[in-house]
């Protein structure tokens, strides 16, 4: 802690940070600080908080206490987009890119504005830097098309090319081969010698011995060592950041040899593992090691049933290949996953509920609830294994991450499985109950169990396991067993030949038959077909009715037309974010019916009823914006509310049709140009400005961007709240334009139109190819969509259908327009890679 | 890389203790006692607002409408629980209604086989959008929207685009009363305590909750989750249908949208009968007073306005901010609780840290 010697300039200073989440205190009183031309490793086990402390400098984790003083300014937060305009980047261990925009999209918006290319520059700029840097990244594709490691890679390239004066890595090298590791140290140091400084987070101690100058250690959240890399000799590191004896921490091994076969895996393979052979032996704890992505835990999930696999598998010699869920649960393999909130635990439910979950049967054996069964099978699971809570009807997330594993172990040992297999059986634990689990761990093998567990800590591995298989790119790298299992044996054998991942070329095969955009995504192949089908049905009507070409009945349809066209962008500018609006029907009548009272009279008062208009739908879709963005409500209850109460005072305003336009307004408005109403020149030209919008600029990326994953997005620095904000007020315009076409198309007022314009709207979205989830779409297809709806719908009394057609068809175009990329997604996923 | 130190490893001394759960706390954490509580205040403070709100006359015209609600709630809870939403309510409804009322004389189909005939096709319909939710895991609000215009199309087509009267027995039925209670009330009372029954009582209504709480979770437990996605929203439309042809004895002659007034205060009397939108846990009889808050509710605005416009624009703001209240409290007591005790204990949850470290 001599930090008076040669002191450099600290560039990035945190004091006092605390972070606390539900049921776990990440961080305690933190105080880091980073200076120039320095490497500063921060190291802990996981879950020590060493992500979350990075995450608080970022701005992607707001603190409940503390400072951060970055570029001589102290705040008590930071958001993304300031952090990066104040010199900080950021590579996060896993890849904060959304997923639905391009490479040179996700570039573009991870750029401070001081070296952001133009967006007409950006292709090129992006694929100059990556030959500068020597990365073979396709820059026109899609992130969800690239691999997890070439994701890491343009998340380097962005952080590099931004200049900053503090560069934060979080386990950069987990990712990445030796060669690319190699570089990066390259890249590191040449950063360092221009005065920068660099944050690197890690758990390999030889990285940090080889490239840090500082170190912080965590662990639990608390600072427990600091200071100068040399100081310390890697042993002592070690120690820092265990805190512990490692022989008292884990119990004795294995001793009885006779030991019965009772899971076996030959030749087994699956989408991310292949031709794998295995076996679980009673009595024993058999650890899966490898680098990430390397197939391991696909493997783990494989043995559960969770994913598909296909070769031999047998359990106690009988044959289980093709194994689901339910038929593993019902032979006694019980699997924990190790990500406890979204797949082990059933978070809003209680610790009871918990640990009965899978023991249904057997505390329900009539089919009825018995409370006090419940109560004492609960007591049962949990005796010994100090489980933290008040009482067992407490709800499982406000328990300690420590806590939450037990119960987890608990509802497993009550059944009384054949083979228990966990996934990172102490991610997120602190020191104390692993021990514990340890323990528990043991004792079960002891009792005859077959346990495997799946670890990123090599230390664990050793200490707990007797046998030790080690993956790489999918297949079995290494076997170890006695003598041979060492950390440092199971660190070299998973890094010893990662020179691609597995997972790269699993996603090769499927998503990357050529470079650049698969067909079906790239230009606007929807629009077309789309454009294409509205003709054709133009011709078939026409033959059967030619009145139908008519010069009044092709004005009427192309009228219509853009009131499809604006509703359906103003449903887009919503989906895209990641919302929905259901008030579109109702703000298209109620500035239909504002508009209806200046209509009587010139055209000045009527551009002021037009000017009305749009303000009533701007104040919705700020009161739609605000529900959503700062009282949480679902997008869905919001917009229906507000959809009632918008109908109810267009309802209040003109409880009869009434207001008839002057027929000179109307023949103004009525206006067309070589036989195309202005209203639908109106609409397209709307429609291009969006697409246009949404594809270059900010904006129009950052509602990409929010949409397609409101986390990511947040930490590439977009403000998602103001997106979905400016969506809704977005929405709110262009629905209210389509209530002012509406009256000059009928030049009545009347609240009872619109209502089934907000599910023609929907119907518009899906068939144009939007991606209902948020993320993409095109403007131009939704613009084609309508009119498509719209052809269908003048086109049925021409051949002679029933009404009711009008509804079946939008009912059967959404569900079949939804299925079919749905059922194209399920098919590729299940198809595996022989 | 064994290290040896003189530190110990940290072992657990003194077991921790779980207390058992008090009466009072098994009370408190009941989802619908918030419910309650707002049904109990309504109605204590309606007389004061409105004399003769609460009144005889003004409890039967109430009470009916108010019972319709809660059988479509129920069906949307289950929805709801499944992490869903129907959207396709209205269309369920008025099909039901529509269907009963076109073909319940006795020249047609006879009354009998028309209702089996209106609470089996919306059913069939809401099967449709199990089934296309579960195996394609598209989302529920596009499903549902899609189904309602079917279902939609399918009311134009039966009635060919007018409203018919139903048969005299119906809505005599639906008028009727026993033992002086309105014979709706009844039959909700009785979906109710059959849908709460099998949810809290049975093994089959654990595992509804526990696929509603967590799919993924469940399907790894081994579960099969599917069936109960599908389930709930077959029973949600089938339950919808009941309003319907319920609903068409009571209006004599339904029109083709009847039951668009049933959507929001279907989806409002869930949330404000405690049922989490993010799925899972549930309370029906939450939902069966939250019905009867709205219905009452709706009672209070209209001795204020007899204009159907304004009830509306009232009852949409009032059922957003007992939604937001709602959200805000979040699912579980704790919230509430850290509220009352934030005055007492410092700002920082010390307790865990210390337990933790």
């Amino acid at each position: 802690m001599n930090e008076t010697v040669d002191q450099p300039v600290p560039l990035l200073t945190l004091s006092g940070i605390g972070k606390q989440y539900p049921g776990v205190r990440a961080l305690d009183d933190v105080d880091v600080t980073v200076y120039a031309g320095e490497v500063h490793a921060i190291l802990g086990e996981n879950g020590a908080g060493k992500s979350t402390l990075v995450g608080v400098a970022a701005g992607s984790v707001v603190p409940n206490t503390g400072t951060i003083d970055l570029a001589g300014e102290t705040r008590t937060r930071m958001h993304p987009r300031d952090a990066r305009e104040r010199g900080l980047a950021i590579v996060y261990q896993i890849p904060a890119l959304a997923p639905s925009l391009t490479v040179v999209d996700a570039m573009l918006l991870l750029l401070p504005d001081s070296v952001r290319p133009s967006r007409r520059a950006a292709t090129t700029w992006t694929a100059e830097l990556f030959a500068r840097l020597g990365l073979d990244v396709d820059v026109r594709q899609r992130v969800s098309a690239i691999s997890q490691r070439e994701a890491h890679l343009v998340e380097i390239a962005a952080a590099l090319a931004s200049e900053p004066k503090v560069l934060v890595l979080d386990e950069p090298t987990e990712a990445l081969g030796a060669d690319e590791t190699e570089w990066l140290f390259a890249q590191v140091r040449a950063l360092l010698a221009k005065g920068s400084a660099v944050v690197y987070i890690t758990h390999r101690i030889p990285e940090v011995m080889a490239i840090a100058e500082r170190m912080t250690v965590l662990r639990d959240g608390k600072v427990v060592g600091r200071g100068r890399v040399s100081d310390y000799a890697a042993d002592e590191i070690v120690e820092l950041i265990v805190g512990r004896s490692l022989e008292t921490t884990f119990p004795d091994k294995a001793t009885d040899p006779d030991r019965p076969l009772v899971l076996a895996a030959a030749g087994y393979s699956g989408r991310a593992f292949r031709d794998v052979d295995f076996v679980a032996r009673g009595g024993e704890i058999v650890g899966l090691a490898g680098v990430e992505g390397n197939g391991q835990r696909e493997f783990m999930k494989a043995l559960a049933g969770v994913v598909r696999g296909s070769g031999d598998l047998r359990f106690r010699g009988r044959d289980i290949s093709g194994l689901k869920s339910k038929r593993a649960a019902a032979n006694g393999i019980v699997y924990l996953p190790g990500d406890r909130l979204g797949e082990a635990m059933f978070g809003q439910l209680s610790v009871r509920e918990n640990v009965i979950a899978p023991n249904i049967s057997l505390a329900m054996p009539a089919g009825f609830v018995s409370p006090r069964t419940e109560s004492s099978l609960v007591h049962e699971a949990m005796g010994g294994l100090a489980v933290k809570t008040p009482t067992i009807e407490t709800p499982i997330t406000s328990l300690s991450g420590g806590s939450q594993q037990k119960v987890l172990l608990a509802r497993a040992r009550l059944g009384s499985p054949s083979v228990l297999l966990v996934e990172d059986p102490t991610q997120g634990v602190d020191a104390g109950a692993r021990v514990e689990i340890y323990a528990f761990l043991r004792a079960m093998a002891d009792d005859g169990m077959a346990v495997v567990i799946l670890s990123t800590d090599a230390v664990e591995l050793e200490g707990l396991c007797d046998r030790v298989v080690v993956f790489s790119r999918g297949r079995v790298q290494a076997e170890l067993e006695g003598d041979t299992l060492t950390e440092r044996r199971i660190t070299g054998a998973a890094v010893l030949s990662t020179e691609t991942s597995i997972s790269e070329d699993a996603d090769a095969g499927e998503l990357r038959s050529k470079k650049g955009l698969p067909f079906y995504q790239r230009g606007e192949v929807q629009t077309v077909s789309l454009v294409i089908i509205t003709i054709a049905l133009v011709f078939v009507t026409a033959g059967v009715a030619p009145s139908f070409l008519s010069p009044l009945s092709i004005g009427q349809l192309l009228a219509a037309a853009a009131i499809l066209i604006l509703v359906g962008l103003a449903q887009l500018a919503v989906v895209i974010t990641g919302g929905i609006d259901l008030s579109i029907g109702s703000v298209v009548a109620l500035s239909a019916v504002i508009v209806s009272f200046f209509g009587g009279s010139g055209p000045g008062v009527l551009v002021l009823g037009i000017a009305v208009a749009v303000v009533a739908g701007i104040v919705v879709g700020l009161v739609n914006g605000l529900l959503v963005t700062r009282l949480g409500m679902p997008p869905v209850i919001a917009t229906l509310v507000s959809s009632i109460a918008v109908l109810g005072t267009a309802q209040l305003l003109r409880p009869q049709p009434g207001g008839q336009a002057s027929a000179d307004l109307m023949t103004a408005l009525g206006t067309a140009v070589a036989g195309i109403p202005l209203v639908l020149i109106v609409a397209v030209v709307i429609a291009v400005l969006l697409w246009l919008g949404l594809n270059n600029t900010a904006v129009g990326r950052g509602f990409r961007a929010a949409g397609s994953d409101a986390v990511k997005a947040n930490r590439m620095g977009v403000d998602v709240p103001r997106m979905r904000l400016l969506a809704t007020v977005a929405s709110g315009v262009l629905a209210s334009i389509a209530g002012v076409v509406l009256f000059t198309k009928t030049g009545i007022g009347d609240a009872g139109v619109g209502q089934a314009l907000t599910l023609t709207s929907v119907t518009a979205i899906v068939i144009a190819g939007v991606s209902i989830f948020g993320g993409s779409g095109s403007a131009l297809a939704v613009a084609a969509a309508a009119l498509l709806l719209q052809t269908i719908t003048s086109s049925l009394p021409f051949l002679d259908v029933d009404l009711s057609w009008q509804y079946w068809l939008q009912g059967i175009f959404v569900l079949v327009a939804a299925v079919l990329p749905m059922a194209v997604r399920l098919r590729r996923r299940r198809r595996i890679p022989q | 890389m064994t290290v040896d130190t003189p530190r110990a490893a940290e072992t657990v001394t003194g077991r921790p203790t779980i207390k058992p759960v008090t009466p009072w706390a098994r009370v408190a954490s009941w989802p619908a006692a918030r419910a309650l509580l707002a049904v109990l205040v309504l109605f204590a403070i309606s007389p004061l607002i409105a004399p003769g709100s609460v009144s005889a006359t003004a409890m039967s015209s109430m009470l009916p409408f108010a019972a319709l609600t809660a059988v479509v709630a129920v069906g949307q809870t289950l929805v709801i629980q499944q992490g869903g939403l129907d959207l396709s309510v209205p269309g369920a409804i008025t099909l039901g209604a529509l269907i009963v009322a076109k073909f319940g004389g006795p020249d047609q189909l006879g009354l009998g086989l028309a209702i089996v005939l209106a609470l089996v096709v919306p059913a069939l319909f809401g099967l449709v959008s199990g089934l296309v939710i579960a195996f394609f895991g598209l989302p529920p609000l596009v499903v549902t929207i899609a189904s309602n215009a079917l279902m939609v199309g399918t009311v134009q087509a039966v009635s060919g685009g007018y409203g018919a009267q139903v048969v005299d027995s119906l809505s005599g039925f639906s008028i009727s009363r026993w033992l002086g209670i309105p014979v709706l009330v009844i039959i909700a009372t009785i979906v109710v305590v059959v849908v709460h029954v099998v949810l809290k009582a049975l093994r089959t209504g654990r595992r509804f909750e526990l696929v509603g709480a967590n799919p993924r979770a469940a399907r790894i437990i081994g579960l099969t989750t599917n069936g109960y996605v599908v389930a709930a929203y077959t029973l949600s439309a089938l339950l919808a249908a009941g309003c319907g042809v319920l609903l068409a004895g009571l209006l004599r002659s339904p029109t083709l949208t009847a039951g668009d007034a049933y959507l929001l205060p279907s989806i409002a009397a869930v949330v404000l009968g405690g049922t989490a939108l993010t799925g899972g846990k549930g309370s029906v009889i939450g939902t069966a007073l939250g019905a009867l808050f709205l219905g009452q509710l709706g009672q209070l605005v209209q001795t204020f306005t007899q204009t159907t416009a304004a009830q509306n624009i009232i009852q949409a703001v009032i059922i957003a901010v007992g939604i937001v209240v709602q959200l805000k409290l979040g699912g579980n007591t704790s919230r509430l609780k850290a509220m009352v005790n934030r005055r007492k204990t410092p700002a920082q949850p010390t307790a865990l840290n210390e337990e933790s470290s």
